[in-house]
Parts: structure tokens; C-alpha cells; sequence
């Protein structure tokens, strides 16, 4: 039952595979939590600070056209970036890109400070690999029963599972990213890629508005408050797209869909299709979801940059849907 | 990565082999190019990369290697002297 998609990451996660013992795939190091604080700080509780900021600052000045279209230009492409390039082209392989493409989506990916896209790749192909059992980095449901066990799940799940967690081995999760120099490229460059997502908007807003506190807004809302809207997003695929929502296919994790998200996060949450078809580049499944993400790939195609876009066919997806006896 | 068999016995030499070949086949790299002097940062390898390179090195000797050896050593040369030590301690130990 496993699409093209699968077959290829079930290939590469066998020729990974060392003959004498199993694998080590995951490691828990005090060296790599450090990082992990670090990096949590940083990038996960500063925009929230800063968004806060933001929000004040509206009190004493009020927000420019210029600060706006900061904040949407930046949401757009660092939230393209994690759901175009990130999920579906490096992680699910759902369809193929030029070189310009392939760099370009991985340094927008990078700018949403979600980690470097190799680590990224690693860590969504374990969850795919253990969704929602044992082992999976952020699932809501393994947290004890109830309504306590929940909100204790959805709080790791949406949060604090980053604050320190199990590293994958990128070689063993990841091994096709690590053949293509771009990417390879686009990696080892992460945190240039999230600085300049923060000083572009600010120099940007500093110029247009010939003022300090244009180039403060603009830092605040291209950088911050954008950082702070696409985490919210994805974090919400880890809880509340594994807690609450609709299910229409057999699977073995507890994914959901939740159609109003849709609009706000790229289509991204028409998770549960998304478990379901893995390696489709379409979520929604249907012309009549909402889903940007697959929308913009077939404008790339349109342009000749995006090929070999994979779709499962009307029959593939009936004949995975859940029977009412 | 077929190569990779349990090690029987490790000394700097066999963690140096084994560092090269390891690392000539994750980033596609000419073998012989890869030097003693070199460093895991200028050979391409982050700590993504470091880490992977230690859970496999850890599989293959079967004893665990503090990240903080990779991590901070200079050279290849360094590790492997760091790494055989480390294995023949925790060999002793065990018994
Ligand atoms: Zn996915
Ligand atoms: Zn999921």
C-alpha cells in the first residue's frame, strides 16, 4: 500500500541500514540540549516577546501600510519556504525542482528559524515513520488519558517538546539531502538565512520610512510578528492537527484535518490527507480545498520550475477511505 | 553503508579508516583527499552531520562516545586518538 513517495524513503532507510547491529536513529546529548535551549530561546520565545512588543507599540503608533506589507511578504515566503520547500519537496520528494527553486525555497524554509532544513527533513520523516506511537518527537497523545492527559500532550506537542529532544541521524533519515550540494549549501548557512530574514524587513521599513522607528516596525512585524504567526501554524499541525478535527482514511496515527486552518497555514492543515498520501503534493486533495502551498507548486510548473508533480488518482484515494460498516 | 562491519579491535589507525571511509561516502568525497589534519568543519560537517557520524561510530565500536570529543576536537587525527582511547577505557571497565 505504500505510494512512490514511500517507496523511495523505505529504499533509502534500507541502504542506510548498518548489517551488524540496528542503528542508532535518535541520540539524547547534554551537548545537543544545550543547543536545543538555545535555540528555543532565540527563535521560538523571542518573536513571542517581540510580538508582544508589537502589540504594545500599536498603543503610541499606529501601524504603517509599509509595516503590513512587511509582515505579509515575509508570512508568505518564510511560510512558503516550510510548506513548499521544508515539507513537501525535501521531506516527501512529492515533486521536483530546479536548482534556483530547490535554494531559494530552503533559504526562505531556513528564514522561519524552524532549523536547518537537513535536521528539519530528519525529524518530520521520524514523525512520519512513528506518528503518534512511541518514539515520535511531537505527539499530543502520549501524555495519559483524559482531558489532563491532553492538554499536557497538546502543550509538549505545540511547545515544549523543542526545549530539549532526541536529535535523529541525518545520515540515516536524511542521506538524499546530503547528496545535493545545494542543499548542503543552503544548510550550513542556516543562521545567515534567519538574520537576513530579520534585517531585510528592518532595512527595508528604516529606508521607506527615513526613520529609526520605521526600521523598529519593520523589524517588529517582517521579522517577529511573522515568526511568531508561521510557528503558531506549524506548531499547530504537531497538536492540535494530531487532537481535534475530522478523519477520512485508515491510518495508523491519530492525524486530523482542520478545514479552517487551511487559509492561515498554506493548506498545510489537510494534515490528515497529508499522513494518508504522504508523498502528494496536493493536501487538499480536491480543486475545491483550500490548499496554496500545492497551488503555488502548479504555478511554478506553469513557469517550467516545478515537474513530476505527484497526485494520487481519484481511485487511490477512495479505496483508502474509512467504511462505515 | 555495507562497509561498515563491528570492530574487533580499535585502535587510532581503525577509527581513522573508518572516519575516512564514513565520511567520503556521506558527502560523495574522493577518499584519499581526506587528510589526518583535516577538521570536521572544514571537510563540510555540521554538527547535523557530527552527530550522525557519532550514533554510527557508537554502533559500529559498540561503546558510547561522549559528543563533546567530536565536537571539540581540531583535527581527525585528534578524534581518532580521542575515540580509540575512550573505546579501550570503557573496554577496560567492562571488564
Ligand atoms: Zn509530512
Ligand atoms: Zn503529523
Amino acid at each position: 500500500m505504500l505510494n512512490r513517495g514511500d517507496q523511495i524513503a523505505h529504499q533509502m532507510f534500507q541502504q542506510a541500514q548498518l548489517p551488524g547491529q540496528p542503528r542508532q536513529k535518535v541520540i539524547d546529548s547534554p551537548h545537543l540540549h544545550k543547543m536545543q535551549r538555545m535555540h528555543f530561546f532565540l527563535f521560538d520565545v523571542l518573536p513571542i516577546l517581540g510580538t508582544a512588543c508589537a502589540i504594545v507599540l500599536l498603543f503610541f503608533h499606529p501601524i504603517t501600510t509599509v509595516d503590513l506589507t512587511l509582515f505579509f511578504v515575509f508570512w508568505m515566503l518564510s511560510g512558503l519556504g516550510i510548506s513548499i520547500g521544508y515539507h513537501r519537496l525535501f521531506t516527501h520528494r512529492s515533486f521536483k525542482a530546479s536548482a534556483p527553486v530547490r535554494a531559494a525555497l530552503g533559504i526562505f524554509g531556513s528564514m522561519a528559524g524552524q532549523g536547518g532544513v537537513i535536521s528539519w527533513t530528519a525529524m518530520h520523516r521520524r514523525h512520519h515513520e512513528l506518528g503518534d506511537q512511541e518514539g515520535d518527537l511531537h505527539s499530543p497523545n502520549l501524555h495519559g488519558s483524559g482531558f489532563s492527559g491532553k492538554i499536557k500532550g497538546f502543550i509538549h506537542a505545540h511547545f515544549t517538546w523543542m526545549v530539549a529532544h532526541p536529535y535523529p541521524n541525518v545520515v540515516h533519515y536524511a542521506p538524499d539531502l546530503l547528496k545535493d550540494r545545494v542543499m548542503i549549501w543552503v544548510n550550513r548557512h542556516y543562521y545567515t538565512w534567519i538574520i537576513l530574514g530579520l534585517l531585510i524587513p528592518t532595512v527595508i521599513g528604516g529606508l521607506v520610512s527615513q526613520s529609526w522607528m520605521g526600521a523598529l516596525t519593520g523589524f517588529l512585524w517582517g521579522g517577529m510578528v511573522r515568526m511568531f504567526i508561521v510557528e503558531q501554524g506549524i506548531f499547530a499541525l504537531n497538536s492540535l492537527c494530531h487532537l481535534i478535527g475530522r478523519r477520512r482514511f485508515v491510518t495508523d496515527d491519530q492525524s486530523t484535518n482542520i478545514s479552517w486552518l487551511a487559509p492561515f497555514i498554506f493548506g498545510e492543515s489537510w494534515h490528515h490527507n497529508h499522513h494518508a498520501f504522504p508523498g502528494s503534493a496536493s493536501f487538499g486533495l480536491a480543486w475545491y480545498r483550500i490548499d496554496p502551498g500545492y497551488w503555488v507548486i502548479r504555478l511554478l510548473a506553469l513557469f517550467g520550475q516545478a515537474w513530476d508533480i505527484k497526485v494520487p488518482t481519484k481511485e487511490q484515494i477512495e479505496r483508502r477511505e474509512i467504511r462505515s460498516a | 553503508m555495507d562497509h561498515v562491519q563491528i570492530a574487533e579491535k580499535v585502535d587510532e589507525a581503525a577509527v581513522f579508516a573508518w572516519l575516512k571511509t564514513y565520511i567520503s561516502n556521506v558527502l560523495g568525497m574522493d577518499q584519499a583527499s581526506i587528510k589526518g589534519s583535516d577538521g570536521l568543519d572544514s571537510l563540510g560537517l555540521d554538527s547535523a552531520l557530527t552527530t550522525a557520524l557519532a550514533m554510527d561510530l557508537e554502533t559500529w565500536l559498540g561503546v558510547e562516545i561522549p559528543l563533546a570529543i567530536l565536537f571539540e576536537a581540531e583535527t581527525l587525527d585528534n578524534i581518532a586518538t580521542g575515540v580509540a582511547r575512550e573505546a579501550e577505557r570503557q573496554h577496560a571497565t567492562a571488564g
